[in-house]
């Protein structure tokens, strides 16, 4: 784009594919929700040069947010920008209504995130169990005990990037 | 017996759809094709019903934006070193939500000049507008603006006042207006406030 101005050539942007299809299907929810007539179902066209300004857009948003959230982060003293972070940093920059959804998809990250580590770390249990069977356990299935000894270990191991 | 129930069934048909069918069949071929339609009705609720759970349990798993990709954009700032791997979900979701909120505003702009494609100065319009897109301002400088972005009385409109960044000007007829923020060309149009000023990081390429 000759002429243009880019607020940061650095970094890659966002896929130009997913940015269409978030912005397509925005707009097509707003022509079913705003008209009555035919303009319901026409498709609201959007311009190449105008794709390429969400996706610029949404860029700068992203560095924008993670240094608010890498300022927080370092105000606590902490190394690794964390969840909270992320969410004092959303309302900070005035973006107060995205907290409730954002909260939401945490918790469905966490819930998700949980089931995988529960499932296999019973796995990982049952596994050890075949192999060092001389530990005395018997047939029945009384994993409690040590399908805690095992969660506790796996968490004691940490858990960043 | 009323004109609207059912007779009684032949032995055999238990099933209320089959009885239905059955008294079609018996009475002309048009209530077939009813029958059809009904069915075909169904049929529609029933996978519409199963789009929206799919969709609803798919909401935390398939995200609209790489997490990859918005892991990579987060680390080319430097001084950005590590971060929990609930971040980028968070990340993407807030990024999902900040591109649907200037969709919606470039929206409006696009609606209120009555065109039916969205281009780039609808969403310069939404980011002079209102403050939470200061940060974007020098995405889209104001030269790319148009002319309808200025409050020019659009032509077969005369009389009205033209509503720009919620102030109305009273048109002049015959003549472009010289709006205010004309002055101010080369400059943003709203103050910066100085606690929302962003440097992008300035480096070259990271890969």
């Amino acid at each position: 784009m000759a002429g243009r101005a880019h607020a940061d050539a650095g970094s890659e942007g966002l896929p130009q594919a997913n940015v269409k299809r978030v912005v397509k299907e925005k707009l097509a929810e707003l022509a079913y929700e705003h008209f009555d007539d035919d303009r319901k179902e026409k498709d609201v066209l959007v311009n190449k040069d105008a794709l390429l300004a969400f996706s610029e857009s949404a860029k700068i948003f992203i560095h924008f947010l993670s240094a608010t959230a890498n300022e927080i982060c370092r105000e606590s003293k902490r190394q690794t920008i964390n969840a909270d972070d992320v969410l004092k940093a959303v309302e900070e920059l005035d973006f107060p209504e995205f907290c409730e959804p954002l909260k939401a998809a945490l918790a469905g990250f966490r819930k998700e995130n949980d089931a995988k580590k529960q499932d296999s770390k019973r796995k990982e249990v049952a596994r050890k169990r075949k192999a060092g069977d001389s530990n005395g356990t018997d047939g029945d299935i009384h994993v409690n005990g040590r399908l805690d000894e095992a969660v506790t270990m796996a968490e004691d191991e940490g858990f960043t990037d | 017996m009323a004109a609207h129930q059912m007779p009684t069934t032949a032995p055999g048909m238990p099933h209320p759809n089959a009885v239905m069918a059955t008294q079609y069949a018996h009475s002309q071929p048009q209530p077939q094709l009813h029958y059809q339609h009904l069915q075909k009705q169904q049929l529609q609720t029933f996978w519409q019903q199963q789009i929206q759970e799919i969709e609803q349990v798919n909401e935390f798993r398939n995200h609209q934006l790489p997490l990859a990709r918005i892991k990579k954009i987060m680390k080319s700032d430097e001084d950005v070193k590590m971060i929990a791997a609930e971040a980028p979900v968070l990340f993407a979701k807030a990024c999902e939500m900040f591109i649907l909120e200037l969709t919606l505003r470039s929206w409006i702009h696009t609606e209120e000049n009555k065109r039916r494609t969205l281009q780039r100065n609808d969403i310069a319009g939404a980011i002079t507008r209102g403050d939470i897109f200061d940060f974007l301002v020098d995405i889209v400088p104001r030269d790319e603006l148009k002319d309808e972005d200025l409050a020019v009385p659009w032509p077969g409109v005369p009389g009205e006042p033209v509503p720009y960044g919620n102030m109305y000007y009273p048109p002049i007829p015959g003549q472009p207006m010289h709006h205010p923020m004309e002055m101010m060309v080369g400059q943003p149009a709203i103050a910066q406030n100085p606690q929302m000023m962003y440097q992008p990081p300035q480096q070259g390429h990271m890969q």
